[in-house]
This record gives structure tokens, sequence and C-alpha cells, in this order.
């Protein structure tokens, strides 16, 4: 294909702002990673690049030796895998019938939805919620409260929507229900969509800590993120202002040990979206469809 | 609401088969975590301390302060076999502590008793009917060491527990609230710049930066943007403490509105406007790294092993790794034009436990927590053994042939304070029974630290302890600081001249400042009748 | 509208309700399959959003833990007053409008650009590694983000290093309230771009290649291209995107404001979230409900204008 003139300096001039943008969203990780691998003492030594001179891994052998993240890894894990199938499964199902216009009180339904988006009760009614259908400390109380949002149910309808309605009706003509339509034609044609939804699940799931602090009794129930919060928020929101200034106060939590727990509490969801971009290849839809 | 028994018991069991459905789920092996169905982790029938009773434990519900303790935590089964008591803890980090304890409480689960951190909460758990009156008298009966320590070692700590002239909890003291943060300089900066002494008064400090600034340092920084921290070793050099209530020829006045302050505010002003200070003070950021990276020389907030270069984590070690030639020395408070030196503090008195509503009518409950409190404070065995665990399993003494200068150190791993915690142990302080009477409290800290934190000690605190226990301090403190903190600023930088102060000291009375001003004096009299 | 719902209103004279059950009844027989799919998450939906929609009450109440919700005594508009009296609440709407208009007109459409500009990007592994580094930032809470930010725009920071190449005087540039709101936008840009454009690329990994190669065919320019195909592809995402944003339009991002806010700033900087949380000193759970219910009164506003909006130009479009 043969290129204007104005389209190489385009191509250019884009690649280079897209570069330029991506060097500035690499600095905090850099930051935080140079960070981590830093003694602590050598905190306010001067650095290549960000790197430390002497890197070493102590605040990461730290972190792993403590007593708590190998089940808080677990719980996270546990939580976002559950918390993914509940969302993919449940709001798809119920998106479908609203994208069909012959839905009866479709348009009430989708109001109902939408204003659940705006409105909540607030902890308090939630958390007696939870307790009254017994899923306090139960994985359960993390899982299905947010398994149909309005959101998604919004985002994942649309996309149902504008799959043409064509081939559906081709199936129809075929005989297959609408149990088959859904599994063999919408969801495969929807994988872009889904894999959307699934990161932004996956994330959220991975990065919630309120529901497992307000629901989880167990230590053994604490999720990943808690971890986090403990040590990168404690230092900041101490509850007696002032703590800073409790003279007997000799163990702290120093910067390297925070940056190090946020990398091992960010690093495996950072790694994910990799993966998820594969669903993202041109032409996924039409393609399929066609082939 | 729910806080009805039959509530309760519908939800235990429906709580039992969804909690054995997680159970399979998790692939935990032990992940039961009814407390009340699980037999004591370990109970051997001769237990040390205690009479053997045949009297069934009692079963006490106990929100103790943050901590993420274990499940079968050695503190835990201290307690239950040396007081016979089954106890339900709680793990919940410091982070958290406010929010669950109030959601807890909202949901109708009242423990029987409860750590609170803040006068606040208690105030408002009182005025919503959630707890029951603890009257002094029966404090006294049952925990009387304590309570003769609390009236002598902080009689302010009952402004904490008393609301609406009844009392209403168990207040804690805070040893190490009795000793303000260390002035340091860094000598290294001083001697370059010419300077021979550490300056010791105002005018001194004057005449320093102006030294310092030829050699590109700043004076002095602070975190401007809080409402405490900002400058108070100045202020103290006046007498007065910003945003605390004070006693002044007779009546309760604050700190922040009076003319000492107006004063103080002119020479940071001055300071400012030669350019003595930071400009980055409103951001309160990085105060340590940009000290040990010597940006600036004077730092009036630093904590007591600041200067120790055995501690890897203190400054004087970072100072060294960045600059082998740094050096850093403490140094007496700032003295103003009269001689005065103060520097701020959080005042003896600490948190506090406060019992359920319930607990009226399980007066053996109260009497038991009591005694566990009297013993964790004032018994030295159990103290020892109830804050720091087994001598020779948890912890030592740093210098065993001289017990009393080191104090004492967690041991392998338990030094590590999450494997401590695990254990429920802490440092010093009990999460039960918060921090034990001085000599204890200096007994395990060893002589060498209390030396340390004595050092240039001018503690100035609250004439309440903490400013915001009046009645009307939740409608009003928010905006006061906030105002506080700004004006403050403004002046300090310049944006606003300093007699804008007045109009400052108007804005603060009008938007609370004199109607608390009125509640600090009634509180005063009402409790010094 | 659903073909349901126009039979009834369609008002045959002397129809009772009798019979608009049955036909309501019919409508959903036709599509049981479809209604049993629907049930499940339905039901849970209704279960977690709108069985404790109650506490909205306590706007309304004088709450009193130990009675509930339901049985606390009544305080009428009381709360509402609270909130709209207190010390500076004009600033703090005026500021909050300010940024939350300033947020909507520019870091809304800024990952539809980034999309846009990556979808013409034709070296797949390039655009993939841009796609996941813009997403980065995403993952670091503002304490961290803030953290960093104070140290590269303050005085000896890179920002100021940077700019001394071109001879400009190093400032102090977080705590100047004239480039406050600039510096809350383009680091919200910056925070919420990648991640915020991940669901553009999946929409334009749905348009048709057969589509560019007929415009090429034509002779399209590149520019043609984007605004004729790419754009419209996208544009129902787009739309959707929006009315679902704009219901949290004086949401413009507590986190943020509150740890990048200091004195010299705050009169611009303060929003209404920090403005109740000086107020919630003693548990005052009435202040933040009402608070709450103001924000999404607004929303429910602002959705239902916008969503009306979009039906006169599409009836097809919307979320109702």
């Amino acid at each position: 294909m043969k290129l204007t003139r104005g389209e190489r300096i385009f191509e250019a001039a884009n690649a280079a702002l897209l570069t330029l943008v991506s060097l500035t969203m690499l600095y905090p990780l850099l930051y935080v990673l140079g960070l981590s691998l830093s003694a602590q003492d050598e905190v306010a030594a001067p650095r290549l690049l960000l790197m430390p001179l002497h890197p070493t891994l102590s605040s990461y052998a730290k972190i792993f030796a403590h007593p708590q993240l190998f089940d808080a890894y677990l719980m996270t894990i546990e939580r976002t895998v559950l918390g993914l199938a509940a969302v993919l499964l449940l709001t798809s199902l119920t998106a479908y019938p609203l994208s069909r216009k012959t839905f009866p009180d479709r348009s009430f339904i989708m109001k109902l939805f939408v204003f659940s988006m705006l409105f909540n009760g607030g902890i308090i009614p939630t958390y007696l919620l939870i307790k009254n259908l017994g899923m306090l400390d139960t994985i359960w109380a993390l899982v299905l409260p947010g398994a149909v949002t309005a959101f998604n149910l919004v985002v994942i309808r649309n996309f149902f929507e504008s799959i043409p309605g064509e081939i559906m009706e081709s199936a129809r003509m075929d005989g297959a229900g609408e149990w088959r339509i859904f599994f063999r034609i919408v969801l495969p044609l929807s994988r872009p969509v889904l894999a959307v939804i699934a990161l932004w699940t996956g994330v959220s799931h991975w990065n919630a800590w309120f529901d497992a602090m307000i629901y989880m009794q167990d230590t053994k129930h604490q999720v990943l993120q808690l971890f986090l919060r403990r040590t990168v928020i404690e230092a900041s929101l101490s509850l007696t202002p002032g703590e800073e200034m409790n003279m007997a106060r000799v163990t702290y939590t120093p910067e390297t040990l925070k940056a190090a727990t946020v990398m091992v509490v960010s690093a495996p969801i950072l790694l994910i979206y990799p993966f998820v971009q594969r669903f993202f290849v041109k032409g996924i839809l039409l393609g399929s469809v066609k082939g | 609401m729910l806080a009805s028994k039959g509530i309760k018991q519908i939800g235990k069991t429906v709580l039992v088969p969804a909690l054995l459905v997680s159970v399979i789920l998790s692939g935990c092996a032990n992940g039961g975590q009814n407390e009340e169905s699980q037999p004591s982790a370990s109970s051997p029938s001769s237990s040390q301390g205690a009479a053997p009773s045949a009297a069934a434990p009692l079963e006490i519900d106990w929100m103790n302060g943050a901590i993420d303790i274990g499940d079968h935590s050695y503190l835990q089964s201290y307690l239950e076999q040396k007081f016979n008591v089954k106890l339900t803890v709680h793990s919940i980090s410091q982070a958290d502590f406010v929010q669950k304890q109030q959601i807890l409480l909202a949901s109708g689960d009242v423990p029987d008793v409860m750590f609170v951190y803040d006068p606040n909460q208690l105030f408002k758990y009182a005025s919503q009917g959630l707890l029951a009156e603890l009257p002094v008298d029966t404090i006294a009966q049952y925990a009387p060491q304590a309570k003769a320590n609390l009236d002598s070692f902080a009689p302010q700590a009952w402004y904490y527990t008393h609301y609406n002239a009844k009392n209403y909890g168990m207040p804690f003291t805070y040893y190490t609230g009795q000793f303000n943060a260390k002035q340091g300089w860094r000598t290294d900066l001083l001697e370059k710049a010419g300077v021979e002494r550490i300056p010791e008064t105002l005018d001194e400090m004057t005449e320093a930066f102006e030294k310092l600034k030829q050699i590109g340092v700043y004076g002095m920084s602070t975190n401007g943007n809080s409402y405490y921290y900002a400058f108070w070793s100045i202020f103290g050099a006046y007498g007065v403490m910003p945003t605390q209530w004070m006693l002044k020829d007779g009546k309760v006045v604050n700190g922040a509105v009076q003319p000492e302050a107006k004063e103080a505010l002119g020479v940071l002003a001055d300071w400012y406007a030669k350019g003595y200070i930071d400009p980055e003070f409103v951001t309160g950021k990085d105060l340590d790294k940009k000290f040990i990276e010597g940006k600036f020389a004077y730092h009036h907030s630093l904590p007591a092993h600041a200067t120790d270069d055995t501690v890897p984590s203190s400054i004087i070690s970072s100072i060294k790794k960045a600059n082998p030639d740094g050096k850093l020395e403490f140094a007496p408070l700032p003295k103003g034009p009269d001689g005065e030196q103060a520097g701020w503090a959080w005042g003896t008195g600490g948190s506090m436990i406060a019992f359920g509503k319930q607990m009226e009518n399980e007066p053996e409950k109260v009497q038991k927590v009591l005694a566990i409190v009297e013993a964790l404070q004032t018994d030295e065995e159990t103290y020892f053994a109830g804050v720091f665990g087994e001598q020779g399993k948890h912890w030592d003494w740093v210098d065993p042939a001289n017990p009393s200068t080191g104090g004492v150190k967690f041991l392998p791993p338990y030094d590590d304070p999450a494997k401590a915690a695990v254990e429920g142990l802490k440092s010093n302080s009990s999460i039960f029974a918060g921090d034990p009477v001085a000599k204890l409290y200096e007994k395990a800290l060893g002589t060498k630290q209390i030396e340390r934190l004595q050092i240039y000690n001018k503690p100035m605190w609250d004439l309440f302890g903490k400013p915001d226990v009046l009645p009307s301090s939740g409608q009003y403190w928010g905006d006061l600081t906030k105002l506080k903190t700004d004006a403050y600023a403004e002046i300090v930088r310049g944006d606003k001249p300093l007699d804008y102060f007045d109009q400052f000291v108007e804005e603060w009375n009008n938007l609370g400042g004199k109607q608390l001003e009125q509640e600090a004096n009634d509180l005063y009299a009402a409790m010094n009748k | 509208m659903a073909r349901g719902d126009a039979e009834l209103s369609g008002g045959h004279g002397y129809m009772q309700r009798q019979s608009a059950i049955r036909l309501r009844w019919r409508a959903y027989a036709t599509h049981k399959q479809l209604v049993f799919m629907f049930l499940p998450g339905f039901l849970v939906f209704v279960l977690f959003s709108y069985v404790p929609l109650y506490g909205i009450l306590i706007a309304f109440k004088h709450y009193q833990l130990l009675d509930g919700v339901w049985r606390s005594p009544w305080a009428g508009l009381e709360h509402f007053r609270r909130l709209f009296a207190g010390h500076a609440f004009n600033q703090a709407l005026r500021n909050t409008t300010i940024i939350a208009v300033l947020k909507t007109l520019l870091t809304f459409p800024a990952p539809v650009i980034l999309a846009l500009l990556l979808n013409e990007i034709r070296f797949v592994r390039f655009r993939r590694m841009v796609q996941t580094v813009t997403y980065l930032p995403h993952f670091f809470s503002w304490v961290i983000l803030a953290g960093i930010l104070f140290s590269f725009l303050g005085s000896d920071g890179g920002f100021n290093k940077l700019l001394g190449l071109f001879g400009v005087e190093a400032r102090v540039w977080l705590i100047e309230p004239a480039y406050f709101y600039a510096i809350v936008v383009i680091t919200h840009i910056w925070q919420t771009i990648g991640w915020g454009s991940i669901v553009y690329f999946a929409a334009l990994a749905s348009v048709d290649p057969t589509l560019y190669e007929a415009a090429i065919a034509d002779g399209a320019s590149r520019w043609r291209r984007v605004w004729h195909i790419s754009l419209p592809s996208i544009m129902p995402t787009v739309i959707i995107m929006f009315l679902l944003s704009i219901g949290h339009f004086l949401s413009v991002g507590f986190d943020q404001i509150y740890n990048l806010m200091t004195p010299p700033t705050s009169s611009v900087g303060e929003i209404l979230d920090t403005y109740v949380l000086r107020r919630l000193l003693t548990m005052d759970y009435e202040l933040g409900m009402a608070s709450s219910l103001f924000n999404s009164g607004i929303g429910l506003v602002l959705v239902v204008i916008a969503n009306r909006l979009v039906k006169l130009f599409d009836k097809e479009q919307g979320l109702w």
C-alpha cells in the first residue's frame, strides 16, 4: 500500500506522540519498582534512572515471609475467579433478553437498572442484608453483591443489540431455541465485550478491599489489597493523629517495604492484560460469522 | 433492632451450612471460625497463677485494640487460662478499626467490651444508648491501682469517658504522650555555613538561617498541611500551642487565636519572606527525605532514635549513607523572647474501653474485665506475659546481665511485628488494657531509652488531652482546623498580611470557636468543682 | 418501548385491569425461555441493589443505631439544611461543578481519541505495547501517585529541570491555585486514559474490515476513514459510556483531590466530598446520606436529560 506524504508525517507524529505518552506512564511503575529494590537506608541515595545502585531483594524477602500473605493470595484469587464466573454468566444471561426488542417491560426494567446505579442505601443496610442471609465470613459476601450491576449489564446489552438480527433470525428458522442461540451464536460473537467485562471485573475484584474488610472476620479470609492498605495507607492515615510523633515508635513501615508490597500485590493483575488483548483482534465478529 | 437473641440464633444456624460451603470451596483445612463451637485451643487442666475453679468460664466478647491476631494466639489462651474466661477476640487492623467498629455497632452486634480510640466515638456511642454506664466507683472497687494511677498520672483522661456528667468507660494512660518530638540540627550544614554553636533562641536561629541561606540551604520546613504539626516549636517559644485549649488568667482559651500566636506568625512570615523557610512546607511531603538530603537544617519533629546510628532505619543512618560527613544533633527547644520553650505532646491520656449496654445486667463480667485490666496494667508478671509473651521464647532482655538498662526485645521470629501480632503481642502496650503503670512501662523500655525520651523535654498538651472533646466539637471542629491551617499558611507565605490574623480570630469565633470556648469553660468548671 | 407496553397504553375503551394482567402474562409466556434466562440475575440484582435501598431514609431521620432505620424519628429536611447551610458550601459546590465540567469535556473524550489514534498504528506489537503501558497508572492509588507528583512537580523535581532547559523559572506547581485545575485534569486524564480506552479497543475490534478495504478502494483518505468508519462504529459505545458516566457528574474524584490539595489551593480545591468529610467527625451518617442523595439527584436529572437528547437523534440508542 502506498502512503501519501501527509500520511507518512501523520504516522510518524502519531507514533512519536504515543511513545512519549507511554513513557510518562511507565514512570510510576519504574519509580515504585526502583524503590522496592532499594535498601532501607539507601532511599535518599543518588540513583541511576530510578534504579538503585545496589539493588536488593530484602524487602521482598520480608513480605514473602509474612504469615498471612499466602492466605490472602488464595482468597483474592478465589474471589476473582468466582466473581468473574458469576458476572459473566449472570449478567450476560440477564442482558440477553433485555437486548431483544420484543421482551416485555424492557424499558421499565432498564430504568430499574439505571436507577440503582445512582442510588444506594449505604453500608449499614447492605451489611444487615449480608448478615441476615448468613453470608458473613463467606466468599459469597464478596461475589454475589456485584454479580449483576447496571454498568456491566448496560454495556453487554448494548453490544448484544449491535449483533445483526439476521444471524439470530436464520438460526431461529433452523429451529434453534433461545438457549442454543445464546450459547452458540451470541456469546461467541461477543468475545471482545466479554473480554472487556472480564477485565473490568477481574481487576475490580483484585483491587477490592472494603467489602472484605467489612464482611470477613477471620484473618484467613483477608484479601491481598488489605495488605497493601495496611502497609501503604496505615502510615498516612493513622488513627491517633500524630502517631508520627509517638516517641517510642521505632518500627514503622519503610518506603521500600511499601513499594515492594505494591509490586507483590499488583504484579499479577498487571500481567494479565496482554492476554486479554488477544480478544481485541480485528475482525473477530464478522470473520467468525462469515467463516 | 437486631440485637435480640432470637435473631442472633437464626443468624448462626444459617451461618454454619454457608460456612461449610465456603470451607469446601476454599479448600481450607481449618476454616471453621465459629469461635464458640470450638473447643479451647489448649486447655491443660492446671493453670499457673489462677486458683483452679470449678465454675464454667465466663464468655466475654472483647473487641480488643487493632491487631492482626491469629486464630489460636498465645495471648488468648494465656488470658483464658489465667482468668478462667472464654474470649471472643477481634482481628482488625488499625486502618480499618473505627469503620468496622461502627458497622458492628450499627448492625446490633455490640461487643461486651470494646476498645475505643477516640473520645468522640465514645460520646457518639453513649449518646446512641449503646454503652453501659460505668461509675468511677466501680472502677475504684475492681481496678483500684489502675484507677489510682489514672488519677495521678493522667487525670485529664477522665474527660474522654465522661458524657453528660456520667462516666461510660475506663480511660487508659499513654506513657509516651508525655514527651515532645525532638529538635534536630544538621550540624554539618551549620559548620559549613559558619555557625559554630547550635542556635538556642529565635534570634540565634534567625542569624543561623541567614548564614545557611548563603550556602543554599533552607533553615527549616514543616508540615503546613496539618493543623497541629505546622511550626509547633516556634509557637511553643511564645508559650502557646495552636488548637490546644489552655488556661490563661483562670479562663480556658484556645491557643490558635491568642496574640502570642500572632507574634510567632510575625517571625515566621519574616523568615519566609527572607527565604529561610522551604516554600514547599505547605505540602508537608518528604520532610525526612529533604532533611536527609540536606535541603534544610532544622527539623522540629524527630523521633527519639533519630540520632542512633545502630538503628538502620534511623535518620542518621540514612544521612550517613547519602553523605558520610553528615551530622545530626539533638538540641533544646528554641527559646522565645521571654525564654519560653514548649513542644507539642498528646498528653498522658490514651485510648479507652467501654462496655456494651447489655453489660448493665452482667456485673460479674464487668468486674472480670476490670480485674483483667488491673492485672495487665499493674501486676508485673501479668504485664510481661500478657504483652511480651514468654521470656526466652517470645522475648528476652536486651542485656540479660543488666536488665534495667536495655529493656525488652522480641526474639526472632517475633521481632517481626507481623509475627508477634499473630500471637497477640505488641511492644509495650496491651491490646486489651493499653499502657501499664509508668513503673512497668519503664522497666520494659529500659533506662537507655527513657533517657533518650527525656532529653530536651518540655511538653505542652491540651487541657482536655485532645482538643476536640467538647459537646459541639463534631459540628465545628473540622471547619475550625481547616480555617486555622489555611489562615496560618497564608500569613506565613505572605499571601495575607500579619493583621489578617485579627480577621481570622473573628471568623474563628463566628464559626463556632466562641461556642466551643464557652463549652470548654463549662466542662473545665464542671470537672474541677 | 416494548410491545406489551404499547398495547396497554393503546387504551381499549373498556379494558379492565384483569385483561391488562392477562395481556402482560401472555407477553411473558411467549418469551418463556427468555424469562428463565433473565430471572436468576435479575433476582440477585434486586436483592442486592433494591433491598438495602431503604437506607436512603437515613437522610430524613434522626438515626438511632439501636432503633434501626425504620423506627428512628423523622427529621424532615433538617440534614439537607445542615448540608447546604454549612460554612463555604457554595464554594465547594462551585469548585465541584467547575472540575466536573472540565472532566466531562476533557477527560471523557480522551480515551476515545487514544483508541482512534492507536487504531491507526499498523505495527501490531507497538500498538499492544502502548495499550499495555497506558493502562498501568490505573493500578496505582492516589496516595502513591500524589507522592510521585509532588516530587516531580516540586521545586527541584523533574518538571522544573525540564522547563529549566528552556529558561523557565522553577515553581512549586502544585501549590499554585492558578494551575490547580489544569494539573487535576491532566493527571486525571493521564491516570484513566488507557483504562478507559479498553472498551473502545473492543468496539473497534468488531468493525468489519471489508468496510476499510472498500473505502481504500474508493480512494478515501485516512482522515475520512477515521471520520466515516471508525468513529461511527464506536459511537454507540461512546454514547453508552457517556450516559453511564454522567450520572456520577458530581463525584469528581475524592481520592485525587484530597491527596493533591494543600492550604494554598484549598480555596479552589475544596469539593463537596472533602466538605462533607470534614463534618463527619462523629459518625454523622445522616449528613453523609443527605449529601449522597444530593449527588444522586443531580445525577438522575442529568441522565434523564442526556438520555432524552440521545433519543432525539436516534431512537435506537440510549439506556432505556
